[in-house]
Order: structure tokens, then C-alpha cells, then sequence
């Protein structure tokens, strides 16, 4: 007995030395391609990338990284030819949430957490790794974290006789804002509508005011609730509010969303949407007594009306991945400490790791932004819902809402339509949404 | 038996093109066929029979893309007419008549995405166009033409137009030049007018290539217009402006479903289908009463 348990054992620690002794990034050389995002929303991401592929070859230099920077129209596009035809990259960028998951319900993804343990992610924020963790396992690792909030003149807030350090909390103050500085003869919002990213941002800033948990959201997503409840729809109002008081660019339906965005820093709009990594650098070209950025308004009565949505980018294993070992070490590679000071110098852009330091922060936008996050809970709208109410749903229906005045009420009796047109057409969605529960 | 080697011979020397033809044609369409009666379940492709045709079908969207095609086969008579009097007009010869077709005929060349940009710069709500209608007083008549979901699709309409009449335009012209001189000059030993000849000359000369262009044009309405779409509105506003392919290309790269897209696939290649059907029958009528 004492011999077959040696034999059992020896043959166990045989095949441990293989696993990791036949590790491809241990030894062969390979090329490992990444195809990555970021650069739209944190400029300076693909400088840290290009830094990052120098230090892995040093560090590794057995692997040639090929890092292709992808577009956000074909972010997800070129990726699913790529992944149906078995030709997916190594690692494969992906915004969080439903957005990734959705390709692992796919088929298109393997877990990430077969390759990398939860020792190796016990550095990573738990609420983080939440976004993209489904049926126990791991599907994402954070690429960097983003906050989401309002970018604003002072200048102009000034001039309209706003207190440019505290502009607003709360929808009523909010819109107070618009109308002075439209009495001022400044355009209050600067906003692009024709390609479609814009209703999705006003989703997870305003949407979830009145929810208390993001299991609220998926309760609607599976049926179990109307979303022309005011509950959910609320939201569309404000956004009507806008359209009828007119604080918004006039050419809001010609303008893609990065024009629109452009208004601000052209000084053509007072306040526009942001990602906080633009923020900052329209801080350091613009100047810290020019920009300014603040937390969305708050006009809901649940637990989250106060959250701010904070979302991770992530990296993900392609399917087909050739190399799925080295792809995993790539990604840790990202959340080696030195690397993550790279992210921030040469990105502005956050990782919700412990080893992310915050007296690293130098400008006034992330200093606000790290505040809100110790204080403020994270939720985006976006992560929770499935891609396809988007698209067919929120783009139309919030175009609709500024083209052809489309009441709040038909708006949110088209978004409960489009969730009963997905749960029909994708009920292996449905189930994976029931057995989906966010924790709190 | 040596005609039975030249019969093969022949097949031998067609192979390569008909391996090409099988390769980037016939395979696509057969996947893409079997892909629409498919789904997947658990990762793996699964048959699901009519479920993708049913669901297609059912979705409004669908309906919605289909009329906003049908609405740009309204673009086909504009072109024929424009381009056949065009040509008419050259082929009389005026002044710089081989100027004015290289200039007719360079918007064909130019790429879609190029067109697509320029007419969004010109067409927005504060570009090209309506700056110089507000300079000239003109305020009222400075609208969203892209924007505006009366005037969206129509727009994109005008630019597909402007692109494509330099093909009608040569394409006439080369058979207009083709034609037989006596005709026209029996047409004017009988006192023929200009536009009698026109009508009596030209058009049923040239009925050949009419069909044709009409047959084309509308196969493009069909299913080559994605590109205009996708860079000058995004099949927006609030749907107004989605066709089959952008519905096509939202089902599937936009979160719907791989399936769907390739059952609404099937759907557009039947109907060209028809179109090209159509377009055999008349030429094949055309050959009999020519015999």
C-alpha cells in the first residue's frame, strides 16, 4: 500500500513538473499577439503599451509581443470574425461586464481564472473582479479603471455667475446651472448623437439612480419586473428635460460622440460627458482653473442614485488563443506594481489593485475621482444590461427622444419591448442572466 | 477518343477558376445557408429549423430596413433618367464633351468612405451647405439633412446618386455610340424632332443596357449600400435610416444574434436572386426576339 501511495505521489509531482516545466512562456519562443483598446478614452494608452511590450521582451525574451490597437467600431467586430474563423489574438481587449460576458456565453472566450489562481488576483478589487465574474468563474482581469463624470468649463460657469468649484449635486441644481449659462449665451451640453455611444453613457449616469442594488436591473432583464415602471424609466424624463430646454448643441444628431465631446475643449459647450483620463488631460493642456470635473447629478431616491460608474476595461483569453499560459502571464505582467505607476504616467488611467499607490496621483481630477471611490459606491448601468438593448434599444430610443420628440412614456414601452425581443431571441442569455446574482 | 481527351482538357483548364469561384462563392453561401437554420447552444452550433427565419421575421426591425431599401429603389429611376439624358447630351457632341464625362465620371471612382465623409461634413447640421444657405440669408432652408428623420434617408439617397450616375453615364454613352448613324439620319429625313428621337431611336436601342443598369442599381439598393449608411448616419436617426446590411452587420457584430444576421443574410441574397432572375428572363426574351 505504502509503495502504490509513493508510486501515486511520485507520478503526481511528475506531472507538476511537466505542467510547469511545459509551460510555452517559460522557454519556446513564440509571438504572443495582444489586440488592444484604450487610447480613445485614456490618451497615452498606446505609449504605455508600446513601454509595456519593450519591458515584457526584456523580462521575457523568449516571447515578441505584437500589440495592435484596435478602433472602438470594430473593437468587437474584428474579434468575432476573427474568433469564428479560429484566428483570435492571444489576449483580446474587451469593455467589462455583459460586454465581455456576452462572448463568453458565446463560446468565444475560456475563463481567465483557469489560467490565473485567485492568489494571483487577491491584489485586484473584489468589486472589480465582480463585473466580469459569472457562474464561479473569472472571465476578465482589469486592463485599468475608468470614472465616469460631467468635464466642465469654470470659466464659463464664472462667467455665467456659477461657483466653478461646486457647481452642482442634485438634478434641480443641475439644471439651474444649464439655464444660467444658457442665459449667458453659452450652449450648456455638448453632446455627438449619430453614432450611437451617447445613449449608453446617459444610461450609466443616470439610470440607476433609483435602483438599490444592480440585482434590481437584472430582475427587469429577466422579466421579472416592467421597465416602464418609473423605477427604471425615470431617467428618460431628465433626459427629455434637456431636449425641451433646449441646453443641449444643435447639431447634436450630425456630431459623432467624440465631436460632441469636442464642443468642450473647443470651447463651443460648457459641461460634457467625460472618462476621467480625457478629463486629466484636458486639465494639463487646458489648465486646472479652466477644467473642471464633476460626479453626475443626482436626482433618484435608491440606494445607488449617488453611485458613479467606475467600470474596468478588461483582457481577456480568446478561445482560440494559441498561447493561453502566456496570455495569463502577459496580463499579470500588467498588475506587476511597476507597471501599474507605468499605467498611470503614461495613461492617467486608475487600476483598482492594492499595489496601485495613491500618492502617485498628480492631478486634481484623480485625486477627486480616488475620493469618490472610497466614498461613493460603483455602478455601471452599462455592465448589466445585454448589449443588444443598447443598439436596438437605447440608441434608437434616446435619438428618437431628440429627432422627434418621443415622450418619456412611448421611450420606456420601446425599452420593455426590446427586453422581451432579446429574452426571446436569446433565451441561453436569459438562463445565463438567471443564474447571474451580483453580489452586494 | 480524342474528343473525349478535348472535353477534358477543356474541364482541366476551367478547374482553377471554377475551384476559385467554389471557394470565395459557393462555399460562403452554403455556410452562410446552413448557418441560418442553425443556433448555438452551450458554445456549440446546434439545428434549430425555421427558428432564426421565424425571429427575423417577427422583429420590426426588419420591416423597417426592408421599406428604408425599398424607399432607396426610388434613387434607381432618378439615376437612369439623369444618366441617359446626360448622355444623350454628350453624345451630341457639345463643347468639352470628353471633359465633362472624366468629370461625371469621377465621383464612381472615388471610394464610398471618402463620399461618405465629405457629405457628412457638408450635410450637418452646422457644415458646408448650411453655413453658405446662412451666409446667403437662407436660414430657414439650413436644416439636419442627416440628422432630421424626414430627411435622413433621402439625403443619403442624393449622395448615392451623385456617386453612382457617372457608371450610367458611360455606360449609355458607349452604347449610344454604337448606335447605327442611320438610324438617326432616317429619323431626321422623316422630320424626327430631337425628343422623338429620343424615344423612337434612342431609348429602344438602348433598352439593353437600361434593363441592365435598372437591374444593377437596384441590386445594389439592395445590398451595397451598407457603406453609406455606416459612415454618414449609423443607421440613425432612431432607425430611419437602417438597411438590411446595417441591420445584417448590428445582429451581428452589435450584440444580436450570429444566427439571425445570417437568416436576414439569406433573406437579401434571395431577393437579388429574383433581381437577377428577373434580369435573365428579359435578356433571354430580348435574345429569342432577336432571332
Amino acid at each position: 500500500m505504502r509503495k502504490l501511495l509513493s508510486i501515486l505521489l511520485f507520478t503526481a509531482m511528475l506531472l507538476t513538473l511537466a505542467a510547469c516545466g511545459g509551460d510555452k512562456s517559460s522557454g519556446e519562443k513564440y509571438t504572443l499577439t495582444v489586440w488592444y483598446w484604450g487610447e480613445q478614452e485614456c490618451p497615452g494608452y498606446k505609449a504605455y503599451m508600446e513601454e509595456i511590450v519593450q519591458r515584457y521582451q526584456k523580462k521575457y525574451p523568449n516571447v515578441t509581443v505584437d500589440a495592435v490597437l484596435q478602433e472602438s467600431d470594430t473593437l468587437y467586430s474584428a474579434f468575432r470574425t476573427a474568433e469564428s474563423a479560429g484566428e483570435g489574438p492571444d489576449v483580446q481587449f474587451l469593455w467589462g461586464g455583459t460586454l465581455d460576458l456576452e462572448d463568453a456565453w458565446l463560446g468565444n472566450l475560456v475563463p481567465v481564472s483557469d489560467y490565473i489562481t485567485s492568489e494571483q488576483m487577491a491584489d485586484i478589487a473584489s468589486s472589480s473582479l465582480a463585473e466580469t465574474n459569472w457562474d464561479g468563474k473569472q472571465w476578465g482581469i482589469p486592463a485599468y479603471q475608468i470614472a465616469f463624470g460631467v468635464a466642465y468649463n469654470k470659466k464659463m460657469f464664472a462667467d455665467a455667475g456659477l461657483d466653478p468649484e461646486n457647481p452642482y449635486e442634485t438634478w434641480d441644481e443641475f439644471i439651474a446651472c444649464c439655464e444660467a449659462l444658457k442665459k449667458a449665451g453659452h450652449t450648456p451640453l455638448g453632446f455627438g448623437l449619430k453614432d450611437g455611444w451617447l445613449p449608453g453613457w446617459f444610461a450609466f449616469y443616470l439610470a440607476q439612480q433609483n435602483l438599490d442594488s444592480v440585482n434590481d436591473l437584472i430582475t427587469c432583464i429577466r422579466g421579472d419586473a416592467k421597465y416602464t415602471d418609473p423605477k427604471y424609466s425615470e431617467w428618460l424624463e431628465k433626459v427629455k428635460e434637456l431636449v425641451d430646454k433646449g441646453y443641449v448643441n444643435n447639431d447634436i444628431q450630425s456630431l459623432d460622440f467624440y465631436q460632441g465631446q469636442q464642443l468642450l475643449e473647443n470651447e463651443q459647450a460648457a459641461m460634457t460627458f467625460h472618462a476621467h483620463p480625457y478629463a486629466v488631460q484636458l486639465e494639463k493642456t487646458m489648465g486646472s482653473d479652466t477644467i473642471g470635473f464633476a460626479r453626475p447629478p443626482v436626482y433618484g431616491k435608491g440606494k445607488l442614485a449617488t453611485a458613479i460608474a467606475a467600470p474596468c476595461q478588461i483582457y481577456t483569453i480568446p478561445k482560440s488563443a494559441k498561447h493561453k499560459e502566456g496570455a495569463a502571464q502577459f496580463i499579470l505582467f500588467l498588475h506587476e506594481e511597476d507597471n501599474l505607476k507605468l499605467l498611470y504616467e503614461k495613461a492617467n488611467a486608475l487600476m483598482p489593485n492594492m499595489k496601485f499607490k495613491s500618492e502617485w496621483l498628480t492631478s486634481e481630477v484623480d485625486k477627486k475621482v480616488t475620493s469618490w471611490l472610497k466614498e461613493y459606491k460603483n455602478m455601471c448601468y452599462q455592465y448589466y444590461y445585454p448589449p443588444m438593448f443598447e443598439y436596438e434599444g437605447l440608441v434608437p430610443v434616446v435619438q428618437k427622444m431628440f429627432s422627434e420628440n418621443l415622450s418619456p412614456a412611448d421611450a420606456a414601452k420601446e425599452l420593455d419591448a426590446v427586453f422581451d425581443k432579446w429574452r426571446e431571441q436569446n433565451p441561453e442569455q436569459l438562463d445565463a442572466f438567471k443564474k447571474w446574482s451580483v453580489p452586494e | 477518343m480524342n474528343k473525349k481527351i478535348q472535353i477534358n482538357t477543356a474541364y482541366l483548364y476551367i478547374l482553377p477558376a471554377f475551384l476559385i469561384m467554389g471557394g470565395i462563392i459557393v462555399y460562403p453561401v452554403i455556410e452562410l445557408i446552413i448557418g441560418s437554420f442553425m443556433t448555438v447552444t452551450g458554445g456549440k452550433e446546434v439545428f434549430a429549423a425555421l427558428r432564426n427565419y421565424r425571429l427575423a421575421f417577427k422583429d420590426p426591425l426588419l420591416w423597417t430596413a426592408l421599406q428604408n431599401n425599398l424607399k432607396l429603389f426610388l434613387c434607381v429611376p432618378v439615376m437612369t433618367v439623369l444618366s441617359l439624358v446626360i448622355a444623350v447630351i454628350l453624345f451630341n457632341r457639345i463643347a468639352g464633351w470628353r471633359f465633362y464625362r472624366s468629370i461625371i465620371f469621377l465621383p464612381f471612382i472615388l471610394a464610398i468612405p471618402v463620399v461618405g465623409i465629405i457629405f457628412t461634413y457638408i450635410l450637418q447640421m452646422n457644415g458646408v451647405l448650411n453655413t453658405t444657405l446662412r451666409n446667403l440669408g437662407l436660414d430657414m432652408l439650413a436644416i439636419d439633412w442627416l440628422g432630421s428623420p424626414t430627411l435622413a434617408l433621402p439625403s443619403v439617397g442624393a449622395v448615392i446618386i451623385w456617386k453612382q450616375l457617372g457608371f450610367g453615364v458611360v455606360l449609355f454613352l458607349a452604347r449610344l455610340m454604337s448606335i447605327d448613324i442611320s438610324l438617326y439620319e432616317a429619323a431626321e429625313v422623316d422630320g424626327a424632332t430631337w425628343l422623338q428621337k429620343f424615344f423612337q431611336v434612342t431609348v429602344p436601342q438602348a433598352a439593353a443596357v437600361i434593363e441592365f443598369y435598372v437591374i444593377i442599381s437596384l441590386i445594389d439598393m439592395l445590398s451595397w449600400v451598407f457603406s453609406f449608411i455606416f459612415v454618414m448616419t449609423a443607421g440613425g436617426p432612431g432607425n430611419r435610416t437602417t438597411v438590411l446590411e446595417f441591420l445584417i452587420y448590428k445582429k451581428s457584430f452589435g450584440g444580436g444574434d450570429f444566427n439571425i444576421a445570417m437568416a436576414i443574410s439569406a433573406v437579401v441574397l434571395v431577393m437579388a436572386t429574383i433581381l437577377i432572375i428577373i434580369h435573365q428572363s428579359l435578356l433571354g426574351r430580348r435574345e429569342e426576339m432577336s432571332e
